[in-house]
């Protein structure tokens, strides 16, 4: 239901790591988009169309907003 | 008559550690070889182990898979997944290649390891979602290069 998908948008979803510092999120096959840690060791989130989400410090609040932008995205579809 | 594209994945492990001139050298005649067989597709070597995506038409890639297998220079090779294609994924590349290394990291908790799950065997889902991780990864870090 949506109610839940609003409150627990993070559920359902897989996290893998392809290399260090490269993860890739999915939820029932489909991509969320990918985290990739960047030089200065922050971490770029970008949705699954390679465009970016976001810049941040630390790969918990990438993969958060990486799966809000998801959500809402999935969301607005309806 | 159409002929049906077919994209096979398989992993190897070499059977002697190939260097820079050694990758080099095979992917120079893996390119021109696809190049003439309209065969396109992306290679990974880590550690030892080769992980290749072919695809083409389908008679060509199983032809050129049995080939690859009883090549001496791997071993242990495994199909790992095959599908059928309506448009090929790595169009733009005879033989894609990324370096990509070992982890040297703990993966985050609760992660899963694309590696591993490529391998698994008896989930069929985990190995779908690995082969797709995987040629993300390729396409993000062969447009990086760009």
């Amino acid at each position: 239901m949506s109610t839940v998908e609003v409150d627990r948008p993070g559920a359902g979803v897989v996290w893998a790591r392809v290399e260090d510092g490269f993860h890739v999120g999915s939820r029932g096959g489909e991509f969320l988009g990918y985290i990739d840690r960047q030089r200065d060791g922050r971490w770029l989130a970008c949705d699954l169309y390679s465009r970016e989400v976001g810049l941040f410090a630390d790969l918990t609040a990438a993969m958060k907003a990486l799966t809000l932008v998801e959500a809402s995205e999935r969301l607005r579809r309806r | 008559m159409t002929t049906e594209l077919l994209s096979i994945l398989y992993s190897s492990r070499a059977a002697e550690p190939f260097d820079d001139d050694r990758l080099r050298d095979l992917l120079t005649q893996s390119r021109e070889k696809n190049a003439r067989h309209d065969l396109t597709g992306m290679l990974l070597y880590r550690g030892g182990r080769f992980v290749q995506v072919l695809e083409g038409p389908e008679s060509t890639v199983r032809d050129l898979v049995a080939t690859i297998g009883a090549d001496p220079r791997h071993t242990n090779m495994r199909v790992l997944f095959e599908e059928h294609l309506e448009e090929r994924q790595f169009a733009e590349w005879t033989m894609g290649y990324e370096p990509i290394s070992e982890p040297r990291e703990e993966k985050p908790e609760a992660f899963r390891d694309t590696f591993d799950d490529l391998e698994v065997g008896d989930d069929a889902t985990a190995t779908l979602r690995a082969v797709r991780e995987l040629s993300l990864w390729f396409r993000v870090r062969s447009s990086r290069g760009q």
